[in-house]
């Protein structure tokens, strides 16, 4: 079930424009969890859900002090998760499809018969989402090295970690979805193989 | 079917977690085109039009989402609610605390019974439902996040997954998805095997006054002997009371029943909250099937082998009609069938189906029988025609 407006909304915000930590949980829980099941639903994924949930409120109560010019509080905050929502989506889109092209030129390269190569979008598909699955820091270096095409100095820079680090993650990593691959494909088959040895040299 | 359509119907598939990986594929390569006013129209219809279905966002990360937000927000928190607390009781004296007493007693009612504590259970369990669409490898999910994956072939140790989790209080789910077969070891040392498509939750403080499981799917469980407290499983419509026994139970929410096979020892049958029918313990050789339509509880001998017969990767077909034959190889191999042969799906068949092989080849044994006929595969979808 969608949260309910409150009765006395006006007043509840006016005690959170006055700093009032306790009106501002009540805010929270009235809310959270409608907002927080769209944004899993719109993305996919529950961090993701938690991080915009997270970001929107944090949002919320920095402005505190123009909270009593919103009308409708419940949406003005599901806009706020929307937006972030799609261009989550977006990216996620973007990347995914970054990955297909990546993916298919190394398949493009070696012969297929075609009853395997139906099968390549459901690997991009579990591929993608291990990589989605991933622990967000092990994610981040990640998608920078194989996305983005980062080197490993240029990636610890960026994160202010080490280069020993970013090759652990880039390691676990690898294991990670190379495992997703491996339980997902019960049937072992050519493309399996070749996605193995992708993943081990890319 | 114009673009715009087809966008519509693939977010909509993907908004409820429903989209198979091909049409994943086909939505994320769409919406490169599409500009953010109009999936942030989609994403308001179906916000608008999904007002009164369940939430999948699970209350148990409630505190730690809320925690974030204190911390990065920077939110002073009020001052003492326990200080607060203690100068309220000071004031009213002890009629405070008799009332306190009482109003505790009466919130901690429900859930000190076994009716109670099925709820949480339940809670948890059907929060992780969804992951039996989510994921496609053997996962454990913990209170919060995914607490790790499990290789099918090895035997998953509960214990040792939730220790390494390092949860000590709610629920664990141990999914397993269509395609796949897994055997687990609870903290008992009890066995299970979880056939595909299933779901398992259990607490993660397992122990002699805490061993209830909620199951949703096919599980085969051997308990280890117990004189004092009895086991129990749930699943939406009925429970099972065990005293150290194997049996069978399958619940999975798309068939028309839910049914307990036992094999050996004993075990109770007793009605969920919702339904109303006399509890009763069966003996070994005898399953209890609840007719989910009308609700009745049917007890008959069955050659019980049989219908474990899945944990040996074999599936023993007495009479069995094809229709059933069918749902239950599309489990089991996580594929679609389509049987465009036109035949009369409550045909029976009898004999044993190796599960070993692959699938195009069970389905060559049935429709072997048939003369000419022939099966078209692309990807997860069999078709078989003439």
């Amino acid at each position: 079930m969608a949260a309910q407006p409150f009765k006395e909304e006006h007043k509840l915000l006016k005690r959170i424009a006055e700093g009032d930590e306790r009106a501002f949980s009540q805010l929270f829980d009235n809310y959270y969890r409608t907002l927080a099941d769209f944004v899993f639903r719109l993305t996919g994924s529950l961090e993701v859900a938690e991080e915009i949930v997270q970001e929107v409120f944090v949002k919320i109560w920095e402005k505190r002090d123009e909270l009593l010019k919103i009308k409708k509080i419940g949406d003005y905050l599901f806009i706020l998760c929307r937006n972030r929502g799609v261009s989550y989506l977006r990216q996620r889109a973007r990347d995914y499809m970054r990955l297909r092209a990546y993916a298919q030129s190394e398949i493009n390269e070696i012969e297929l018969e075609n009853h395997h190569l139906a099968r390549t979008e459901r690997l991009y598909v579990i591929i993608e989402q291990a990589i989605c699955a991933l622990p967000s820091q092990q994610q981040k270096v990640f998608r920078l090295a194989k996305l983005n095409h980062f080197s490993h100095a240029e990636i610890a820079n960026q994160l202010s970690i080490s280069v020993e680090t970013v090759k652990k993650h880039m390691k676990l990593a690898l294991r990670s979805i190379r495992e997703s691959v491996k339980e997902n494909e019960y049937a072992i088959n050519s493309i399996l193989i070749l996605f193995l040895w992708f993943f081990s040299c890319m | 079917m114009n673009e715009k359509d087809r966008l519509e119907q693939l977010f909509s598939l993907f908004y409820s977690q429903n989209a198979s990986a091909k049409e994943i594929d086909e939505f994320f390569r769409l919406i490169e085109d599409v500009p953010n006013e109009v999936l942030e129209a989609l994403a308001h219809k179906y916000f608008e039009a999904g007002k009164e279905q369940e939430l999948l966002f699970p209350s148990q990360l409630r505190e730690r989402l809320y925690a974030k937000i204190i911390d990065v927000g920077n939110i002073p928190a009020p001052d003492g609610d326990r200080n607060n607390f203690i100068r309220h009781f000071a004031r009213f004296g002890w009629a405070a605390a008799v009332i306190a007493a009482i109003l505790i007693g009466v919130l901690l009612y429900p859930w000190t019974g076994r009716q109670g504590r099925d709820g949480t259970l339940a809670d948890a369990a059907n929060k992780h439902q969804h992951y039996l669409k989510d994921t496609s490898a053997v996962q454990v999910h913990g209170t919060a996040d995914t607490v790790g994956s499990a290789l099918a072939e090895s035997v998953i140790n509960v214990a040792e997954l939730t220790r390494l989790s390092g949860v000590t209080d709610g629920f664990s789910t141990i999914t397993v998805p269509y395609g796949k077969r897994s055997e687990l070891m609870l903290p008992d040392s009890s066995k299970v095997w979880l056939n595909a498509g299933s779901q398992l939750t259990i607490p993660n403080e397992f122990d002699a006054s805490n061993n209830e499981v909620f199951l949703i799917g096919e599980g085969y469980f051997e308990v280890s002997e117990r004189k004092t407290t009895p086991f129990y499983v749930r699943t939406a419509d009925m429970y099972i009371k065990v005293m150290g026994t194997s049996f069978n139970v399958s619940a999975y929410p798309d068939d028309g029943y839910t049914s307990a096979v036992l094999l050996s020892g004993k075990i109770e049958i007793e009605p969920a909250s919702t339904l109303d029918f006399q509890n009763i313990a069966i003996a070994p050789g005898t399953s209890a099937m609840l007719n989910r339509t009308d609700k009745k509880l049917k007890i008959q001998r069955v050659t019980a082998e049989d219908e474990i017969s899945w944990t040996k990767r074999q599936l023993i077909l007495k009479n069995t009609q094809l229709s059933e034959i069918l749902t239950r190889l599309s489990r089991i191999y996580n594929a679609e069938i389509v049987d465009d042969f036109g035949r009369d799906s409550a045909v029976t068949f009898s004999g044993k189906l190796d599960l070993t092989m692959p699938l195009t080849d069970v389905l060559k044994i049935i429709y072997d029988s048939n003369g000419e006929y022939q099966i078209n595969q692309i990807e997860g979808r069999y078709v078989i025609s003439k």
